[in-house]
């Protein structure tokens, strides 16, 4: 029994200290499925979106997606950048493998984001360029947004799961298939290298998901 | 390092892209599988565990949902 692919389990819910643990109305549980329900289907949508043409990357769209997956349930929160509140500016702190991290200040998010992704739009225009490129160049590009979005911690809370969807809209628009991660507490450490590693620090993860693919066969 | 099939839209020889509309896969459990809702499921879940930051209390949780569901299932 697979409980990756297959009738959804219950009883899942999200840490009790998370904001959005609890959406108004809602079990935890409850939330927890709704915002994997909604998840799925948006996912589901990045295959037209690749077939109309390259996904150029921005904040408005990591927004947008953020927004898809958590607006109904927690629709003052969902696809708002962290800001300042009464005047405080609205840090994020999180942990990966074992280190803390605070995400990007609130007054340099936007700024750090727009960077982010034309560095992304940047390299994903070269390899689509009829000049020969192999597939690990589009792997790392994609590693690399993921992983940088993710630093910067855009969002009171979601994420992974927002950053997740540019991962495989990254991917989809090089026309590389989506990725499950197994082995949770690899990506976990190969996300802790990215942040804090040097000479390439993207080059681990990078290969996992390259592996990912290139190991899949066809069901 | 390059993987052969795995880019269903490439470019042509002038720079342009193919029109044809291309399916989009997934890798579930080391398969590729058309990114149909059941496989977009599975990834949001993936996603979802990983988001807790914490893999071994996401492997509990999945064995804890496994066990409460073969109960559900033997006693369904």
């Amino acid at each position: 029994m697979s409980p990756s692919h297959g009738a959804p389990f219950r009883g899942f819910r999200d840490e009790e200290e998370s904001p959005f643990f609890r959406a108004p109305g809602h079990t935890p549980e409850e939330t927890w499925e709704l915002s994997v329900n909604r998840l799925a289907r948006l996912l589901v949508s990045l295959g037209p979106l690749a077939n109309a043409g390259p996904i150029e990357m921005s904040p408005e769209l990591l927004c947008s997606w953020h927004r898809e997956i958590f607006g109904e349930l927690f629709p003052d929160r969902a696809g708002r950048l962290r800001g300042f509140r009464d005047g405080q500016p609205q840090h994020v702190y999180f942990g990966v493998h074992d280190r803390g991290y605070r995400g990007t200040t609130p007054r340099e998010l936007r700024r750090r984001l727009d960077k982010i992704c034309t560095e992304f739009n940047t390299a994903a225009a070269d390899i689509r360029d009829p000049a020969p490129n192999d597939s690990y160049d589009a792997v790392h590009a994609a590693t690399r947004l993921y992983a940088k979005v993710l630093r910067a911690h855009p969002f009171v809370d979601g994420n992974l799961r927002g950053t997740y969807v540019a991962l495989d809209a990254a991917l989809l628009t090089f026309g590389l298939p989506l990725v499950q991660f197994n082995d949770l507490a690899r990506h976990d450490e190969l996300l802790g290298t990215a942040f804090v590693g040097r000479n390439d620090p993207y080059r681990p993860l990078a290969e996992h998901i390259a592996e990912i693919i290139r190991d899949s066969q066809s069901a | 390092m390059s993987y052969p099939g795995t880019m269903s839209k490439r470019a042509n020889s002038n720079g342009s892209q193919s029109n044809g509309s291309q399916t989009a896969y997934a890798v579930i459990d080391g398969k590729r599988v058309p990114l149909d809702y059941a496989a977009a499921r599975a990834l949001a879940l993936n996603a979802h565990l990983l988001s807790l930051g914490d893999p071994k209390r996401a492997a509990e949780m999945l064995a804890e949902a496994e066990r409460a569901e073969r109960k559900r299932t033997t006693f369904a």
